[in-house]
C-alpha cells in the first residue's frame, strides 16, 4: 500500500480533536449491492451526506429502505461476497471503503463503534459482562488487566448500571433488556470512539426504557463530544434527539436537512406521507397511510422510486434521473415537484 | 377431581423442603461424571503407583510358577502362561501404556481437529472447501485400514502408533467443530465482536471456541475409549507396542490360547480395558450433561 495514501494511523488520535461542527465523516455516493439468485439487490444506491462533529444525525425509513445496510457499509461489516460496497467514506483523511480488514479492525470499535437493535443476542452468553466490556480495551489499547477491569467498572457506572461492583461478574442472562442495552453501550464506548452508529438502539425495548436509553445516549454524547448516527424507523425518536436527519426510501436518501425544517416543512411527498401517518401530527382526525408498498430493489427501473405511491406523480417523474435538489438552506429533496408541496405542521 | 371442584388456590404448591432439594440437586455435578472421574483416577493412580503396589518387574519370569491361579501364594492375580510373569504387575504397567494412548493420542487429535474445524467454519469459502475435501479423503477410507497402513509403513512402535492415530483421528473433530462453528458464527454477538474491531484470532478463540468446544470434549471421551481399544487391537495384531513391554491388547492376544486352561491370562486385561472404557464413557456422558446449554 502506498504510504502517501495513509494520512495517519486511524488508531492514533489526530493531533487536534475535530472542531465541533466540522465534517468528521464524509460519505459520497455510497453504493452497496448484494448478488442474489434473483438478481442484484441495490440495497444502498448512491448515498451522500456529511456528518458534523458532535451532532446527532438521524436516518429514518421503513424496513428495507437501506438504513441498516448503510450503517454496516460505513464500517465494512457486510460479508463480501455477496455484498459489494463502492463509494467514498472519508474519515480522518482516508477512505474507509476498500481498507484491508486489518486496517478496518483498527477503525472499528476504537474510532467508529456501533450498537444494535436487540440487546438480547448481541452479548456473548458465555462471558461475564465485565470481561466483555474490558475486552474492547484489550483489543485496542495496551492497558493491563487491572486497569481494564477498573475502566469496565467506571464504564458500567457511567451507563447507569446500579451496583456495578456486584454486577461486573454477572453473565448477560442475569440482566434485563434495558440493562443489557446499557452494557452494549458501555462496550461500544469503552475506547471512546468519535462516532457511534446506533442501529435502532431502542426498538426492542419498552417505551419507558427507550426513553432512558435515549437520554443516556445523549448525555454520553455531550460528555464525550461524540458524534451519533441514530438509525430508526420511529420518527418520534428521531425528532426528539437529532439535529439533522435524512429520510431514506428504496435505498436512497429522499430528503435531508435539519430536523426542525424537515419535519415542519417537508419537501418530499414521502416525508409528508410519513408525517401524515403519525398519530397526533396530522391535521385530520384519521391517520393517512401511504398507499402501496415499497419497491423491489432488484434492478430498479430509472426514475423516481416513489412514483407508484406518490400523489404528485407525473410522466416526467418516470424518466427523471433523480438527484437531491437544494430546496432551502441545508435542505435537500429528491423531488422535481418540491415547490408544489403544501404541508403545514404546527 | 371434577373441574368445578377446583377452587382457586387449591392446586398444591411444592413444599419448602421440595424446593430446597430441587435447588440442591443442581449443585451436585452430574453423577456419571463423578463416578467415571473417580474410577479413572483410581485406575490411573494405581498404574502410576505400580512399583509400590507390586514388587514384581512386569518382565520377571517366575519360571517355577507359570500359569499360577489368582490368589495363589505371592501372586495376587496369578501369573501368565507360559512365562510365569506376575499378572498384577503386567496389568498395572500395561495400564500406563493404554491410558497414555487414550489421553496422548486423543488430546493431540482434539487440538488439531478443533483448530482445523474452527478455521474452516469461520473463514468459509475456499479455505473451507480445501480443508473439508482433505477431511473427505480421510473419511473415504476405513479408519482402521488407514491406521494399519501408516503403522505398516513406519514399523510397529509406540510412537508410530501415536503418529498413525494423530494423522487420522483429527478429521472427526474437524467435522464436528466446523458444523458447530457455522452455527455460532451466525450469532449476533459475533457480529458485535466484529463491530468492535476484534481480530479474527480473538473472535475465534474468545468468542467461538468456548461455544463449540463442548461438542468436541464430549466426543473426545468416546474417542479416547476408541483409541484405547484401537491400541489394544493393534497390540493384538502385533502392530502395537513390541514385546515384552506389557500392553493390555497384546496381553489378551498372547493369552487367548490359554483361555480354557488359564482363563485369567486373557480375561483380566480384558476387564481392565472394560473398566477404563466405562470410566471414559461415564465422563463423556457427564460432560454432555453439564455442558448442555441451559436456558
Amino acid at each position: 500500500m502506498n504510504a502517501t495514501l495513509i494520512a495517519s494511523d486511524p488508531r492514533e488520535p489526530s493531533t487536534q480533536a475535530p472542531e465541533p461542527g466540522s465534517v468528521i465523516l464524509s460519505v459520497r455516493d455510497l453504493r452497496t449491492s448484494f448478488r442474489t439468485e434473483r438478481g442484484v439487490v441495490r440495497a444502498v444506491d448512491g448515498i451522500s451526506f456529511d456528518l458534523l462533529s458532535g451532532e446527532t444525525f438521524g436516518i429514518v425509513g421503513e424496513s428495507g429502505s437501506g438504513k441498516s445496510v448503510t450503517c454496516r457499509s460505513l464500517i465494512g461489516l457486510l460479508p463480501t461476497p455477496p455484498a459489494v460496497t463502492q463509494g467514498t467514506v472519508l474519515y480522518n483523511g482516508r477512505n474507509l471503503v476498500g481498507l484491508s480488514s486489518r486496517q478496518m479492525q483498527m477503525v472499528r470499535g476504537a474510532h467508529i463503534s456501533m450498537i444494535f437493535q436487540d440487546p438480547m443476542t448481541f452479548l456473548n452468553p458465555l462471558m461475564r459482562v465485565g470481561d466483555q466490556i474490558a475486552e474492547s480495551l484489550q483489543a485496542h489499547t495496551s492497558m493491563g488487566r487491572r486497569e481494564r477491569m477498573a475502566a469496565a467498572l467506571l464504564l458500567m457506572r457511567e451507563v447507569g448500571i446500579p451496583g456495578p461492583e456486584r454486577r461486573i461478574r454477572d453473565y448477560p442472562h442475569q440482566f434485563s433488556g434495558g440493562m443489557r442495552q446499557r452494557v452494549l453501550i458501555a462496550i461500544a464506548l469503552a475506547c471512546r470512539p468519535r462516532i457511534l452508529l446506533a442501529d435502532e438502539p431502542t426498538t426492542a425495548l419498552d417505551v419507558t426504557i427507550q426513553d432512558q436509553i435515549l437520554g443516556l445516549l445523549l448525555n454520553l454524547q455531550r460528555e464525550f463530544g461524540m458524534t451519533v448516527v441514530l438509525v430508526s424507523h420511529d420518527l418520534g425518536v428521531i425528532a426528539e434527539t437529532c439535529d439533522r436527519m435524512a429520510v431514506m426510501y428504496g435505498g436512497q436518501i429522499v430528503e435531508q436537512g435539519d430536523t426542525v425544517t424537515l419535519l415542519t416543512r417537508p419537501k418530499h411527498p414521502y416525508t409528508q406521507g410519513l408525517l401524515r401517518s403519525l398519530p397526533g401530527a396530522s391535521t385530520g382526525k384519521y391517520l393517512t397511510p401511504i398507499p402501496g408498498a415499497p419497491p423491489s430493489l432488484i434492478d430498479p427501473p430509472a426514475g423516481c422510486r416513489f412514483l407508484d405511491r406518490c400523489p404528485l406523480a407525473m410522466d416526467q417523474c418516470r424518466t427523471w434521473h433523480t438527484e437531491l435538489l437544494p430546496v432551502g438552506p441545508d435542505h435537500l429533496s429528491r423531488c422535481i415537484r418540491h415547490d408544489q408541496m403544501e404541508y403545514a405542521n404546527d | 377431581m371434577a373441574y368445578e371442584a377446583l377452587d382457586s388456590g387449591s392446586v398444591p404448591l411444592p413444599s419448602t423442603a421440595e424446593q430446597v432439594t430441587r435447588r440442591r440437586k443442581r449443585l451436585i455435578p452430574s453423577w456419571p461424571l463423578v463416578i467415571g472421574g473417580v474410577l479413572l483416577l483410581v485406575i490411573a493412580a494405581a498404574c502410576l503407583a505400580a512399583p509400590w503396589l507390586t514388587s514384581y518387574d512386569p518382565s520377571y519370569q517366575d519360571i517355577n510358577n507359570p500359569g499360577a491361579a489368582p490368589f495363589s501364594a505371592g501372586h495376587l492375580l496369578g501369573t501368565d502362561a507360559p512365562f510365569g510373569r506376575d499378572m498384577l504387575s503386567r496389568i498395572l504397567y500395561g495400564g500406563r501404556i493404554d491410558i497414555l494412548i487414550g489421553l496422548g493420542a486423543t488430546s493431540v487429535t482434539v487440538i488439531v481437529g478443533t483448530t482445523v474445524g474452527l478455521i474452516a467454519g469461520y473463514f468459509g469459502g475456499k479455505i473451507d472447501g480445501i480443508l473439508m475435501r482433505i477431511v473427505d479423503i480421510f473419511f473415504a477410507f476405513p479408519f482402521l485400514v488407514l491406521v494399519l497402513a501408516i503403522i505398516a509403513m513406519l514399523g510397529p512402535s509406540l510412537l508410530n502408533m501415536f503418529i498413525a492415530i494423530w494423522a487420522v483421528g483429527w478429521v472427526s473433530y474437524a467435522r464436528i467443530i466446523r458444523g458447530e462453528t457455522l452455527v455460532v458464527k451466525k450469532q449476533e454477538f459475533i457480529l458485535a465482536a466484529r463491530t468492535l474491531g476484534y481480530t479474527h484470532r480473538r473472535i475465534i478463540i474468545r468468542h467461538i471456541l468456548p461455544s463449540v468446544i463442548s461438542a468436541a470434549l464430549v466426543f473426545s471421551m468416546a474417542d479416547a475409549v476408541g483409541n484405547i481399544l484401537l491400541g489394544a487391537a493393534l497390540g493384538y495384531l502385533g502392530l502395537g507396542v513390541p514385546p515384552p513391554t506389557p500392553e493390555w491388547g497384546s496381553m489378551i492376544a498372547d493369552g487367548q490360547t490359554y483361555m480354557v486352561t488359564q482363563w485369567w491370562v486373557p480375561t483380566l486385561p480384558g476387564i481392565a480395558i472394560v473398566l477404563v472404557g466405562i470410566s471414559f464413557s461415564l465422563i463423556g456422558d457427564g460432560l454432555a450433561d453439564i455442558l448442555r446449554p441451559q436456558g
